[in-house]
């Protein structure tokens, strides 16, 4: 199983979709997957194993739980893996449960898991899938391992090793090592072989045994011990079987003889009995020869009355004609005295109609009184009206001119009330010249005040900035004169030093250089410490610097001196000026200096309102005026319209006096007239109705008469038809030979009737004719014969068969059992030579099967045998790697306890340590061992099934960490040993976080934690 | 103008599960002597001064004190260059303050290649130091594209030398690499993995001398300019029978070059043993360098207990124990068989022999094949 290519979505720490192209790889078959703890190394392999298998590569991750928390989620978690198996190319894709959000509305819809297998021989890069091999979860799944040969343990201990498993396969018992071989090396064949040979093995023992029940039951049957008893009992019967046919024979001859005697008897008897019989048959018949002449009579008449039938047929059915006819006329006749009855009734109801007319003028009349009636009240009812809408507009004027009288008195009141304001404005008014002189001064006294202030505060400052200048300059001077006295120092010093230096050079006798005396008595001695020139210089110029900083100084308390004065002479002409308001308190006359300013404000307010007051007075007076005006107007208005609603409740009255009382509105009127309008047309549709009744009566009645008089004589013409047809019978019926009806219906007969008369007449008489001859014949042939004793030869007879059926019985019996025998001695001689083939078969499938099966002198079996030997080969390809990666030291065996035979030949793993010379069990390897013991023996394993011939493809090895465990020097010596396998062709990929690996190894991927999850690429080269 | 030409260090390497630092101090300290007597002009380091990336720090102090007893003690410059062992950035670590002491690093591939210049009667010298680079790192830090494996990037290397070397001088070359036609012994780590990484040895023909460093045997490759000084010490059993030395190189006007091996006796030597147990144990009384580290080959046949325990009892540092013998015997006894090719039948007539110990008579056979055909007929009718 080689890898191609591997793309995951949303899976573990991958958010998005993340591709890992193997192909980028450029053939190398060696890489390292490296990254920070937790970015997703082994997350690629569950990735592998998920998409394969459906599990994760450890144990400890549940495949629901690969989804990552950082994906958009609306990506869905997913993993495609496409691999090669030798030739072939096939694609996976896996998708577990998880839940997307829905496409619609609010809430999450969940997605079943999903697994696609397809294959894709010969397909390109983008192409399509492919052809679907497989499509549901479990499916996919089996497909796998079918085409790979693994389960997902056996790959997680074969192809992936994963992070802490990897003693997995090193440690595992002899029984699961047993099943991972078997599936690599597709040993179960040999296993099949086994189970064959057993099969085998059961099937000839279990025929055996049917062989042998076969033999004990047909003992059994012939309730015999043994063959030989069998034979004896058959020459018995034999013996019997002869003696008996003799017999028989003899007493079959004598039989035959009775018999014929007995034919001869009976047919003796027959002839006998028959001549009795048949004269017996003539006289029965002869007894009723007189019946018979009877009946030729009778037949000979119904001839004759069969002529007449049709006559009568037709007499019938004039007769029902004339019933017909006469039968509807009663009909008809009692339609029309009904009919007649009608007619009167309805005439009478007519004339009760027409008596009614005065009822109906009377109606009419009534309709017009009320109509005119009806035209009064209209104008009533508008009198009505205009009498409303008068006394509507009086109540609206009289309140008009209340409203005006109100307006006037409160125009008057509010006249007063600005009157007020005025006066009280002016008033205040006047103080506003006053109030403003009082506000400035009492602002320059503020403004002095405050001045005063600062130049108070000013003063402390500037005498303390003066002291302190005074005190600098004294300072300065005081360092100057030091200086000074210090600079003189040096220069005596100097000068000394100088006399003292050239007193040096002083030699007597010589002169002087400096007065040129050449006695030297007091030469000049000098420290030995010269100032030099330099330490003079630098004293000057401290000097100088001095004297400056002296002068500087000096300057500055002058001009504070003059600053100072200047602010007391300040301050004390302020307080003159200000006299007793210097002392004042500075708050308080700013709080004056505010009052002062209200006022003022106060008084320009005042003013200004009086002069707006004034205006709105006259405004005032003007807007009376016009009211007291407007009032008198309504009051007139108010009285005319009074006036005219009295005059026209006047008219309404009268006019009301017109009408009667209970029809004094429109709507009573035309109630009645609208009953009057029905009343009158009830009357007139009764009156019309009645008409036409009576005319309809009067038509269906002459109707009826017409129909009656037709009827009646079509009844009369009937009548007279059937007279004619009677008499026409009756001639007929004399003519032949009837004198009466009576006499012919007795004669009448049927015609099949008469047929069978015919018939039993013929038949009588020619039995009569046969009876006679057959007598005669029979009295001929009986002739003078007498009577045999048959029954005595019949009983002798009857003995005679009987003996000899008993004699016949006795024979097939014994024939039946002699079969029986001979068919029993058969059967037990196949019977024994299948046996004996049977044994010898067993011999030889039973002894290979049970040797195959383990029950040998070593005690394995056929396939552990094999298993036992591959599994050397692969120890013995890990051991050349192990020794190699633990300097020679160690070799894988499989462990043989000499005591234990059958352990000889067991799959358990030790490992021969060359220093000690002793083997000990796999488990005491220490970690780092015990990794490069796993790293061998999966290599070994590798090696091994690659040349063997078969399916599984191994052509991959995973390995996820334990590196770590190892010192510099054997991660040295398992690198080597990894990397020696590129020579075979095989991708090798190892997850490591082991630095010197990343510098050693030159193909990469590197996994990168990133804020959105991880991101994978290749780093080749 | 003389120089010594040594490399290959390997401070800090384990070798069977002993540091060899120790020995390593022994063997430099004898560089030392050996400098101080023949007072050249530089020491040439070429390469693979660490035996890893990250170094111990035993490795680091020795590798501190040797440098400073030079440079500083007997004033010599010295030249240094990465090899494949060791990290170019963290060997290069301070490379311009030391340059000014006379140690001069070249860890990473330069931008642009200065020599060292020294002087002496004849002229200047130029000394071009190569330090070793994987192939993608020569490529981007040359920016030469076409650069793909090691022998590309000599040559992209030795171009950028020839286009700052003024013609004429004398110039030297300090390289580690695998040039063609060089013996390789155990202790190489391969160059690249998977895959020579071979030079040839034409690319060096312009200088008048070649140092180089990586393969453990001091050999010359391809002409007589271009040397391999040899690692310091034996770096692995198959070196056992070589002698480790440095070059002791003098240089005339005219640059040729002649070259002087100056032997190294390390403390405890490398050796092979083959024998029978009994003399081994017995020789070794009489055995004056019995703390040599030893790889001991037992030639008996049977099964001896705690071996490496008695031969450790008499030599101490006793490294590797291999028993060919027993090795045949277990190859030998278990599959004598080449199951490989065997088809079942033969399977199973071997295995009947092995466990009932006689041959498989004719009529078994037979019924073997009998049942086994029909068990493959079966199946193959199965199979939908």
């Amino acid at each position: 199983m080689r890898p191609l290519r591997l793309q995951l979505s949303a899976f573990g720490p991958y958010a998005g979709e993340q591709v890992v192209d193997f192909s980028q790889l450029n053939g190398r078959s060696f890489f390292l997957i490296h990254g920070a703890t937790g970015a997703g190394k082994t997350t690629l392999l569950d990735a592998l194993c998920f998409a394969l298998y459906g599990v994760s590569s450890g144990l400890e991750r549940q495949a629901k739980a690969l989804r990552s928390d950082l994906a958009d989620p609306n990506l869905p978690t997913a993993v495609t893996f496409d691999f090669a198996l030798g030739n072939e190319v096939y694609r996976v894709h896996r998708a577990p449960e998880q839940e997307r959000p829905k496409k619609r509305g609010p809430g999450m819809t969940a997605l079943p898991a999903q697994a696609t297998l397809w294959r894709r021989t010969g397909a390109a890069e983008g192409q399509a899938d492919g052809t679907v091999v497989a499509s549901r979860w479990d499916k996919v799944t089996e497909a796998v391992e079918r085409l790979i040969g693994l389960h997902s343990d056996q790959f997680r201990q074969v192809i992936l090793i994963p992070q802490g498993e990897f003693r997995q396969l090193l440690t595992a018992s002899s029984k699961e090592r047993q099943e991972i071989l078997e599936v690599l090396f597709q040993a179960a064949a040999y296993r099949r072989i086994e189970e064959a040979l057993k099969e085998s093995a059961r099937e000839v023992s279990d025929q055996l045994k049917d062989a042998e029940r076969r033999r004990q039951i047909l003992l059994e049957q012939a309730a015999a011990k043994a063959v030989e008893e069998i034979e004896a009992r058959k020459l018995e019967k034999s013996g019997l079987l002869d003696s008996s046919r003799g017999q028989r024979q003899a007493l079959e001859a004598r039989e035959l003889e009775v018999h014929h005697r007995v034919l001869q008897a009976r047919q003796v008897l027959e002839k006998i009995r028959e001549r009795d019989e048949a004269l017996l048959a003539l006289q029965a018949l002869e007894k009723h020869r007189g019946e018979f002449e009877a009946a030729r009579k009778e037949l000979e008449r119904a001839r004759q009355a069969s002529l007449l039938l049709e006559a009568e047929a037709n007499l019938k059915y004039r007769a029902e004609e004339a019933r017909d006819a006469a039968g509807r006329l009663e009909k008809l006749e009692g339609g029309r005295e009904e009919l007649r009855q009608e007619k009167r009734k309805a005439g009478e109801r007519l004339a009760g109609e027409e008596i009614r007319t005065k009822e109906r003028e009377e109606a009419r009349r009534e309709i017009h009184r009320l109509e005119e009636l009806a035209a009064k009240a209209g104008d009533l009812e508008r009198l009505r009206a205009s009498c409303r809408e008068l006394e509507a507009s009086v109540r609206q004027l009289a309140e008009d001119r209340d409203r005006a009288q109100k307006a006037l008195l409160d125009g008057e009141v509010g006249l007063e009330k600005k009157k007020a304001e005025l006066v009280q404005a002016e008033k205040t008014a006047l103080g506003l010249e006053s109030h403003k002189a009082a506000l400035e001064e009492a602002r320059r006294r503020l403004g002095l005040r405050r001045r005063l202030e600062e130049a108070r505060g000013e003063l402390k400052p500037a005498q303390e900035k003066l002291a302190a200048a005074r005190s600098r300059e004294e300072a300065a001077e005081r360092a100057f004169r030091e200086a000074r006295g210090r600079l003189e120092l040096l220069k005596r010093a100097w000068e000394e030093g100088q006399a003292a230096i050239l007193a040096r050079q002083l030699e007597a006798g010589k002169p002087c250089p400096v007065c040129g005396s050449p006695h030297h008595p007091a030469p000049a001695a000098g420290g030995q410490d010269l100032p030099s020139e330099a330490a003079l210089k630098k004293g000057e110029e401290e000097l100088a610097a001095l004297e400056s900083d002296r002068e500087a100084r000096r300057r500055a308390p002058q001009e504070l001196q003059t600053r100072l004065d200047r602010l007391l002479a300040e301050a004390a002409a302020l307080e003159q000026s200000l006299g007793a308001a210097a002392a004042a308190d500075l708050a308080a006359l700013e709080r004056q200096v505010r009052e002062l300013e209200g006022a003022v404000k106060a008084a320009e307010e005042a003013l200004v309102s009086a002069a707006s007051s004034k205006i709105e007075i006259e405004r005032l007076k003007r807007e009376q005026i016009q009211q007291k005006s407007s009032l008198e107007e309504s009051g007139g208005r108010l009285q005319a319209k009074e006036a005219e609603t009295l005059r026209a409740q006047a008219v309404l009255e009268e006019r009301e006096g017109e009408l009667p009382e209970g029809l004094r509105s429109l709507e009573t009127l035309s109630q009645a007239k609208s009953q009057a309008e029905q009343r009158s047309e009830g009357l007139e549709k009764a009156l019309q109705a009645a008409q036409r009744e009576a005319k309809k009566a009067g038509e269906d009645l002459a109707a009826s008469e017409a129909t009656c008089r037709e009827a009646k004589g079509r009844a009369e013409e009937a009548e007279r038809r059937l007279a004619q047809t009677r008499a026409d019978f009756d001639a007929r019926r004399e003519q032949a030979g009837f004198a009466d009806f009576s006499s012919y219906e007795a004669a009448r007969r049927s015609p099949p009737e008469i047929a069978r008369l015919e018939e039993s007449i013929q038949r009588y008489f020619q039995n009569l004719h046969a009876a006679g001859e057959r007598a005669q014949r029979a009295r001929e042939a009986a002739g003078g014969l007498a009577a045999p004793d048959l029954e005595g030869l019949e009983r002798e007879e009857k003995k005679l068969k009987e003996e000899t059926a008993g004699l016949h019985q006795r024979e097939a019996a014994l024939l039946e059992q002699l079969k029986q025998i001979d068919q029993w001695l058969n059967e037990l001689k196949k019977n024994q030579g299948q046996l004996e083939a049977l044994e010898r078969r067993y011999q030889a499938v039973g002894g290979l099967a049970e040797v195959a099966n383990g029950k040998n002198p070593q005690g394995i079996t056929f396939q552990r045998f094999v298993l036992a030997a591959m599994l050397d080969d692969v120890l013995i390809a890990a051991s050349e790697r192990l020794r190699l990666m633990s300097r020679g030291r160690f070799t894988l065996q499989r462990a043989l306890e000499r005591a234990d035979q059958r352990a000889a030949f067991g799959l358990d793993l030790e490992v021969f340590d060359a220093y000690t010379g002793t083997a000990r069990g796999v488990a005491t390897l220490s970690g780092g061992e015990s990794f490069l013991a796993s790293l061998s023996l999966a290599l070994g394993l590798a090696d091994a099934v690659q040349s063997y011939s078969g399916g599984t493809y191994l052509e991959t090895l995973f390995i996820d960490e334990g590196f770590g465990t190892l010192d510099p020097e054997s991660l040295e010596l398992a690198l080597r040993a990894l990397i020696d396998l590129q020579k075979g062709g095989r991708l090798v990929g190892i997850i490591s976080h082991v630095p010197e690996l990343k510098e050693r190894i030159d193909a990469r991927l590197e996994v990168m934690p990133g804020k959105k999850g991880s991101t994978a690429r290749f780093v080749v080269g | 103008m003389r120089w010594i030409h040594t490399a290959d260090w390997h401070l800090g390497r384990l070798f069977h599960g002993v540091h060899l630092t120790e020995d390593q101090a022994y063997i430099l300290d004898q560089l030392i002597g050996i400098l101080r007597e023949a007072r050249p002009d530089l020491l040439i380091v070429a390469g693979d001064i660490y035996d890893r990336a990250v170094p111990p720090p035993e490795a680091v102090n020795l590798l501190d004190e040797v440098l400073s007893r030079i440079v500083l003690g007997l004033k010599v410059p010295v030249i240094l260059i990465a090899g494949n062992h060791d990290s170019p950035d963290r060997l290069g670590f301070a490379s311009r303050l030391l340059a000014a002491q006379g140690l001069h690093v070249h860890g990473a591939l330069p931008q642009a290649f200065a020599p060292l210049i020294l002087e002496d009667r004849a002229g200047p010298v130029c000394f071009y130091p190569l330090p070793y680079a994987e192939p993608a790192v020569a490529r981007e830090r040359l920016q030469r594209d076409s650069v793909a494996d090691a022998q590309g990037a000599m040559e992209a290397l030795v171009e950028a030398v020839r286009q700052v070397h003024p013609a004429g001088r004398r110039a030297v070359a300090i390289g580690h690499a695998f040039v063609s036609g060089g013996l390789e012994s155990e202790s190489e780590r391969p160059l690249s993995v998977g895959g020579a990484a071979t030079v040839e040895a034409c690319c060096f023909g312009g200088f008048h001398y070649t140092a180089l460093g990586h393969l453990h045997r001091p050999q010359a490759v391809g002409s007589d300019t271009i040397h391999y000084s040899g690692s310091i010490l034996k770096y692995s059993f198959s070196e056992a029978r070589d002698s480790k030395s440095v070059h002791l190189v003098e240089m005339d006007a005219e640059g040729r070059c002649r070259v002087e091996k100056i032997p190294l006796a390390p403390k405890r030597d490398l050796r092979c043993l083959e024998g029978c147990l009994q003399d081994i144990l017995k020789n070794a009384a009489g055995d004056p360098r019995r703390h040599d580290y030893l790889q001991v080959t037992l030639l008996d046949r049977g099964a001896i207990l705690d071996a490496m325990g008695k031969i450790r009892d008499v030599y101490p540092n006793a490294l590797q124990l291999s028993r060919p013998a027993l090795r045949a015997a277990a190859s030998s006894g278990g599959s004598s068989l080449n199951r490989r090719q065997l088809s079942d039948a033969d399977l199973f007539s071997a295995f009947y022999r092995e466990v009932t110990g006689g041959p498989l008579a004719p009529e078994q056979a037979t019924i073997y094949e009998e049942v086994v055909s029909a068990l493959y007929r079966a199946e193959r009718e199965a199979v939908p």
